[in-house]
C-alpha cells in the first residue's frame, strides 16, 4: 500500500536501486548490437573541408560512418531549430559532434572514431559573450548573435544613494553521475525504438522525428533507468544519433558515453555577467533596481530564450522597487553551449540580487537579515519584474525565520580561520508559465486486484514516481498501487523539468483517482453497500462487476498561465550558510547549510529533505568548485571528477533540511514542485558567508579560494 | 595485445622491464584510468604484485626501507605521515591501493607523497639496464624514470617529529598546490612543492631552525628563498605553521 | 631468464568462477561488464566510486583494477557484499535518489559496517564521511546517507549484544 501522503515511508523502488538491480541506460543491450561512437570538433570555430572517414572504416570491426553529409540541414533544438544532428559545413563548437561511427565493439567504434580525420579550415572564435552583439563579431547564430532578450521599465524614482557592482557566475554542470547512454532497436515493422535516460521523452521524440524527417509513428522513445539529471538531460545528445545508426544498419546500437564526453556534450548552466545598480534612501529602503545582464548561451539556442526569461523575472528578488529597469540578454557565441541546469537562470539572479543586497548592508552597516527584512514584499505584494503577486505562498519572511531558527554550529572554526554566516532568499516559478503549454497526462487503471497508474513522466531520481503512488493511493485507501512507465505512444507528461512533476503529472493522477474513487462511490450507492474507510478486493470485485478495469485519463494543465499570469507558483527558498575562511590562505570550508523552503505540501517528506539537501550541495558546489573550465581558445580543458570538484562527503558535513508547509489553493494537495528551489539561493548564501569571513567582495562564483587578508 | 607478467624476483622484474614500451604497475590506480582514457596499448603490464620482498617495510638504525608494493595506507608508514593515514591523498579505497614508491615515480598524476617523503631525505633505489642506483626522490623526472627503470624501493629516515601543511581547494579529494613538509631527526629536513603536480625543492639549511624552538622566522626565510615569487608569503605562512606544529604537536595548527 | 607471463587468468566473482583474459588493458570493470555483471560506470578514473566491489574483501573501484591483478582473487558486487540492515535503513532514510552511485556506497558501507563491528567499536558521522571520500553523490547531498550508515550500525551493535548474552 502507498504511503500516505505527508507520512515518512519507504519508496519501494530503492532496495532494488541499492542492490544494484536498477537497469539504468548502460546496462540495457539488445542481441546483434552495435557500438557507435562520437566523433567531435577539436575546435570552436571551423569550416569544414571534408570528414574523411576511410581510414576509420578499415578499422577491424568497422560497420559505417555517419557525417554531416548524411543529414544535410537537418537540425534540433527544442526552442530554437538551430542545432545540427552533425555538423555540416561549419563547427561552431569545441566538442561539437562531427561524425557518428558505428562498429561490432566498443573498443573498434572507438579506434574508428580516433581514425575519422577532419579536414577544418580553423576561424577565429567569438569567445566573449560582450563582443557577441558589437560590430565586427562574426555571426554564429542563425540570424545574428542575439538569442533573446528581456526589458522591464518602470518607474523613474531614485534613491538617495546607489551601490553599482558587477557579478559574474561560471559554467556549472549538471554533473549527474550516470553519463548519456541510450540503446536503439529497429523492429521489424520499419520503426525504431529507443531507450534512453532523458527528462522528457516526448520532447525527445518530436525533436527526434523532425530533425530525421521521421512520422510520429516511426519512432518509440521508452526511459530507462535515469543517473541523475538536473536539467542535463533536458536536451538532445545520443537520441538522434542513435535513431539515424539504427536505421542505416537495420541493427540494435547501443552508445555509452565516458565521463570526459559527457561533460562537454550536454549544455551547461549559463555563465552570466551582470551590472548592477541598485538606490536606496539612508534608512535602507531600497528604491530602484537597474541591471544589465548578459547571458552565455555558447553555439546554439537550446534553452537559453526561457532561460532569459526566468533570469529576467527573478533578478528583483522578492524586494520591493518603485523602479526597475531591467535588460537581460542571451547571446551566441563560440563556447560550448548553455542550457537548462537546476534553477534555470534563477540561480544566477538570486546571486545577482543578493549579492547586491549584501552590497546595501555592507555600506550602510546594517545587518543583512533586517535590511532584507525592511524590502521585503509583503504577501499578495506584486513582484518588481512580472508585477504578479506574491501569492499561493509562504510569506517569505516565515521561510527565512524557519531557516534561521536552526541552531548555529556549535565549537570555534578551525585554527586562524574566520567564521562567516551569510543568509539568501530566492524565489523560482513551479511549472512552464508565460502561457506556455504546460500539460501532463495521466491515467489510472482499476481492478479488483489494485490500481495501475500510467505514465510518461521521468523518473530521474527526484522521485515523481513515489508522489503518483501516493496521491493515487490517498483517493482510493486500500487498494495497493501500482506505477507503470509509459512510452511515447501514450500522451506527453510533459518534462522532469521547472520542478513542475508534482504539480502536473501529480495533479493529473490524482484527479484521475478521484473520479475513480466517485465512480466507485455512486455505484456502492446504487447497489446499496455501504461505502467503507478502505476498500478491499471484495469490494472492488463486488463494485466493478462484469467490468474487467475502470479507466480514468486526465490531462491537466492547471493554473493556466498568461500574460497577466506569467507563474504557476512560486517557490521560496531561505538558506544560511556557515563558512570558515583561513586567513592565510584563503582557503574555504563549509560548515553549515540550512535550507528552508515552502513546499506547499510535502507529499513525500523524506524526499522532499532529500531534494533539499541535494540542491543545497549542488548550489554550494556552484559557488565554490564547480566549473567547466574553458580556454582563450574555447576549448574545455575540464575533462572529469580530477578537476570538476563535486563535493565530496566531508565537504559538507551539515546539511539541514527545514521544509515550511503552505498549502497552494489551487494544486492538488496544496503540493508545489520543489526540484529547484534549494539550487537557487545556496551559491548566493555561502557567497555571502565568505564574505562576511573574509572580507573578500567574492564578485564571481565559482570562488574556489578567497582573496588572503593580506597581514599587517 | 598488452601481455601481462607477474615476476617473482626483482631480477625477472627488471628483465621484463626492459621488453618494448613495458609499463610497471604497482597498485595500478593511476596506470589503469591512463590506459581506460588514452586507449594506450603497451607491449607488456610488469605487475609487481608477486616480487618477494616488495611489499615489506623494514625498519632499522632510525631509517625504513619500504618496498615498491607497500600501499600508501600502510599502517607501518605512520610515522612518516605524523602518526596517521594521510587523509590528504586521494581515496581511502586510492589509498589502500596506490603504493608510495609508484606515486613517487608515476608518469600520470601528481606526486603527492614526494613533498612528505623528501622531509625524511628519501631516495629510491631504481634496478635498471645498468645495475641499482639509489637517486634523490625529488629528482624523478616529470615524465618518469626512463623506459625499463624499476623503481624497487624507497629509503628514508624515520623522524621523529613530522609536520605538513598545504594549500588546496578542499581539505580532501583536491590536489596540493603548494605544500610545505618538514621533520625533525638526522637526515631529515625540509621540502616545498610548489603547483599542482609541480617539483618539489628540498628547503637548504632547514634543519637548524627545525630543532630550534625560536627558528620559526628563520624557517619560514627558507622556505621562502626556495619559494617562486607569487607564492613566496603563501610558503611563509605555511612553514610557520610547519614549524609551529613540529613544536607544539598537540595545539590547533 | 624469463619472467613467468602465463598464470590461471580466472577469479571468482560473487561465488562464481570467471574467466579473465590472458592479454589486454580492459579493467575488471570491463571484464566483469563483458561477464554480464553489470555496475554502474561514473568515471572511469576512480573519483566517484559508483563501481566499487570488494577485492580479496577490500573496497575498490574495479574501474582502477586491471584484470590481471583480480587473477587468483575473488570479486564481491553489492549483489553479495551489501549488508541487509544498511540497506533497509538507507531506504528509510531516503539515501537513495536516483540510485547510481547507491550499489558502490553499499559495497564500502557495509564493509565499513562489517569491519568497525568486528572489533566492538561504534561508527560516528564522521567516521561514515571518511569512508565515503571517494564516493560522489549528485543526488542526496550525502545527509540522509550518513544518517543511515549511524542507524544501522548502532542496530547492528544492539542485535550483537544481544546474541551476546
Amino acid at each position: 500500500m502507498p504511503v500516505p501522503v505527508g507520512r515518512r515511508g519507504v519508496r519501494p523502488r530503492d532496495e532494488a536501486k541499492l542492490r544494484g538491480e536498477h537497469r539504468f541506460a548502460a546496462m540495457l543491450h539488445a542481441p546483434g548490437e552495435l557500438h557507435a561512437a562520437t566523433v567531435r570538433s577539436p575546435v570552436a570555430r571551423a569550416v569544414i573541408r571534408r570528414v574523411d572517414t576511410a581510414a576509420a572504416l578499415t578499422v577491424p570491426g568497422a560497420v559505417t560512418a555517419l557525417t554531416g553529409a548524411d543529414v544535410p540541414g537537418r537540425r534540433l533544438g527544442s526552442k530554437v531549430v538551430d542545432q545540427p544532428v552533425l555538423a555540416d559545413r561549419e563547427v561552431r563548437h569545441a566538442g561539437e559532434p562531427v561524425a557518428v561511427v558505428v562498429a561490432t565493439s566498443p573498443r573498434a567504434a572507438r579506434a574508428m572514431a580516433a581514425a575519422v580525420s577532419l579536414d577544418l579550415d580553423v576561424l577565429p572564435p567569438l569567445i566573449d559573450p560582450r563582443r557577441a552583439l558589437g560590430p565586427g563579431a562574426p555571426p554564429i547564430g542563425p540570424a545574428g548573435n542575439l538569442v533573446a532578450t528581456a526589458r522591464t521599465c518602470r518607474g523613474d524614482a531614485r534613491g538617495r544613494r546607489v551601490v553599482r557592482r558587477t557579478w559574474r557566475t561560471g559554467r556549472q554542470d549538471a554533473a549527474f553521475l550516470a553519463p548519456e547512454a541510450g540503446l536503439a532497436v529497429p523492429d521489424p515493422d520499419g520503426s525504431v525504438h529507443l531507450w534512453v535516460a532523458t527528462q522528457d521523452l516526448h520532447a525527445d521524440h518530436q525533436q527526434v522525428c523532425r530533425a530525421l524527417g521521421l512520422s510520429a509513428d516511426e519512432l518509440v522513445l521508452h526511459h530507462s533507468g535515469i543517473g541523475g539529471a538536473f536539467g542535463g538531460r533536458e536536451d538532445i545528445t545520443v537520441q538522434a544519433h542513435l535513431v539515424l545508426a539504427a536505421l542505416r544498419t537495420g541493427r540494435p546500437v547501443r552508445m555509452v558515453y565516458g565521463r570526459a564526453e559527457s561533460l562537454i556534450a550536454h549544455p551547461s548552466r549559463h555563465p552570466m555577467l551582470a551590472e548592477v545598480e541598485l538606490t536606496y534612501d539612508d534608512d535602507g529602503r531600497f528604491v530602484s533596481l537597474r541591471t544589465r545582464t548578459l547571458l552565455d548561451g555558447g553555439a546554439y539556442a537550446h534553452t537559453s530564450a526561457p532561460v532569459t526569461g526566468i533570469v529576467h523575472d527573478f533578478s528583483a528578488g522578492m524586494y520591493r522597487f518603485a523602479a526597475v529597469d531591467l535588460e537581460t540578454t542571451a547571446v551566441y557565441t563560440n563556447n560550448p553551449p548553455a542550457g537548462a541546469m537546476r534553477g534555470f537562470g534563477a540561480t544566477q539572479a538570486c546571486f545577482l540580487i543578493e549579492s547586491t543586497v549584501d552590497a546595501v548592508a555592507a555600506e550602510l552597516d546594517v545587518d543583512p537579515v533586517e535590511l532584507r527584512r525592511r524590502n521585503l514584499l509583503e504577501p499578495g505584494e506584486p513582484l518588481a519584474t512580472t508585477g504578479q503577486p506574491l501569492t499561493g505562498c509562504a510569506d517569505p519572511r516565515a521561510v527565512l525565520d524557519a531557516a534561521l531558527a536552526v541552531a548555529e554550529p556549535a565549537g570555534p572554526p578551525a585554527y586562524a580561520a574566520r567564521r562567516g554566516t551569510g543568509v539568501a532568499l530566492g524565489i523560482k516559478s513551479a511549472g512552464l508559465g508565460h502561457g506556455r503549454p504546460d500539460p501532463a497526462t495521466a491515467e489510472v487503471r482499476l481492478t479488483p486486484d489494485g490500481v495501475e497508474v500510467v505514465s510518461a513522466a521521468a523518473d530521474a531520481g527526484q522521485g515523481v514516481e513515489e508522489v503518483l503512488r501516493r496521491v493515487v493511493g490517498h483517493h482510493l485507501p486500500g487498494v495497493p498501487v501500482a506505477v507503470r512507465a509509459a512510452d511515447t505512444r501514450f500522451p506527453t507528461a510533459g518534462g522532469s523539468k521547472a520542478s513542475r512533476q508534482t504539480m502536473a503529472s501529480g495533479g493529473a493522477a490524482a484527479r484521475a483517482a478521484e473520479r475513480l474513487a466517485g465512480r466507485l462511490r455512486d455505484r456502492a450507492r446504487v447497489l446499496g453497500r455501504p461505502v467503507p474507510d478502505r476498500w478491499t478486493p471484495a469490494d472492488l470485485t463486488a463494485l466493478l462487476g462484469s467490468d474487467a478495469v475502470w479507466c480514468e485519463r486526465v490531462t491537466l494543465d492547471e493554473p493556466r498561465t498568461g500574460p497577466d499570469r506569467p507563474h504557476k507558483a512560486f517557490q521560496v527558498i531561505a538558506h544560511r550558510a556557515v563558512v570558515d575562511v583561513d586567513e592565510l590562505t584563503g582557503e574555504c570550508v563549509v560548515v553549515q547549510l540550512v535550507c528552508a523552503q515552502d513546499c506547499g505540501r510535502a507529499v513525500d517528506p523524506v524526499g522532499a529533505e532529500g531534494q533539499l539537501v541535494g540542491g543545497t550541495v549542488q548550489g554550494a558546489g556552484f559557488a565554490l568548485w564547480e566549473e567547466r573550465a574553458v580556454d582563450a581558445a574555447g576549448r574545455q580543458l575540464t575533462t572529469g571528477f580530477g578537476d570538476y570538484l563535486l563535493a565530496g562527503a566531508t565537504d559538507v558535513p551539515e546539511v539541514v533540511p527545514v521544509i515550511v508547509e503552505h498549502p497552494h489553493p489551487e494544486l492538488a494537495f496544496g503540493a508545489k514542485g520543489i526540484g529547484e528551489g534549494p539550487a537557487v539561493s545556496s551559491p548566493a548564501a555561502v557567497a555571502a558567508a565568505v564574505r562576511a569571513a573574509s572580507g573578500d567582495p567574492v564578485p564571481a562564483i565559482p570562488l574556489r579560494r578567497a582573496t588572503p587578508r593580506v597581514p599587517a | 595485445m598488452t601481455r601481462h607478467v607477474f615476476p617473482a624476483t626483482w631480477e625477472q622484474a627488471g628483465h621484463a622491464a626492459l621488453d618494448g614500451d613495458a609499463v610497471v604497475v604497482g597498485g595500478a590506480t593511476s596506470v589503469q584510468p591512463w590506459l581506460t582514457s588514452t586507449g594506450a596499448q603497451p607491449s607488456v603490464l610488469v605487475h609487481l604484485r608477486d616480487v618477494a620482498g616488495a611489499r615489506s617495510v623494514d625498519g632499522m638504525a632510525g631509517r625504513l626501507r619500504i618496498g615498491a608494493m607497500v600501499p600508501v595506507a600502510d599502517p607501518a608508514l605512520r610515522p612518516v605521515f605524523g602518526g596517521t593515514e594521510p587523509v590528504w591523498f586521494a581515496t581511502p579505497a586510492v589509498r589502500r591501493r596506490a603504493t608510495v614508491v609508484g606515486n613517487a615515480v608515476s608518469p600520470f598524476g601528481p606526486r603527492e607523497v614526494v613533498p612528505v617523503l623528501a622531509a625524511c631525505g628519501a631516495r629510491l633505489v631504481v634496478l635498471a639496464e645498468g645495475g641499482t642506483r639509489s637517486i634523490d626522490v625529488t629528482a624523478v623526472p616529470p615524465n618518469g624514470l626512463e623506459p625499463g627503470a624499476v623503481a624497487c624501493a624507497a629509503e628514508l629516515a624515520v623522524p621523529e617529529r613530522i609536520a605538513f601543511r598545504r594549500v588546496a581547494l578542499r581539505p580532501r579529494l583536491s590536489r596540493t598546490e603548494i605544500g610545505v613538509a618538514a621533520a625533525l631527526g638526522d637526515g631529515c629536513g625540509a621540502a616545498i612543492s610548489v603547483g599542482v603536480g609541480g617539483p618539489t625543492l628540498v628547503v637548504e639549511g632547514a634543519a637548524e631552525f627545525l630543532r630550534d624552538p625560536a627558528g620559526s622566522p628563520g624557517f619560514a626565510a627558507a622556505c621562502c628563498s626556495a619559494a617562486p615569487d607569487p607564492v613566496r608569503q603563501l610558503v611563509g605562512g605555511l612553514a610557520v605553521r610547519v614549524h609551529r606544529a613540529l613544536h607544539e604537536p598537540g595545539g590547533r595548527s | 631468464m624469463t619472467a613467468p607471463d602465463v598464470r590461471a587468468a580466472t577469479c571468482t566473482v560473487d561465488g562464481r568462477p570467471i574467466t579473465l583474459p590472458q592479454t589486454g588493458t580492459e579493467s575488471l570493470w570491463d571484464v566483469l561488464e563483458d561477464h554480464g555483471v553489470a555496475l554502474p560506470l561514473g568515471c572511469a578514473s576512480g573519483h566517484c566510486g559508483s563501481c566499487t566491489v570488494l577485492l580479496d574483501g577490500v573496497p575498490v573501484p574495479s574501474c582502477l583494477v586491471p584484470h590481471a591483478e583480480a587473477r587468483g582473487r575473488s570479486v564481491a558486487t553489492v549483489a553479495t557484499a551489501a549488508d541487509d540492515a544498511l540497506v533497509a535503513a538507507m531506504a528509510e532514510h531516503g539515501a537513495v535518489q536516483c540510485g547510481f552511485c547507491s550499489p558502490g556506497i553499499v559495497v564500502t558501507l557495509s564493509w565499513l559496517l562489517r569491519t568497525t563491528a568486528a572489533v566492538g567499536q561504534p561508527i560516528t558521522a564522521d567516521d561514515v564521511r571518511n569512508a565515503l571520500t571517494g564516493h560522489l553523490c549528485r543526488c542526496t547531498g550525502y545527509t540522509a546517507v550518513v544518517q543511515a550508515a549511524v542507524s544501522a550500525a548502532s542496530k547492528i551493535s544492539a542485535a550483537s549484544k544481544a546474541a551476546d548474552r
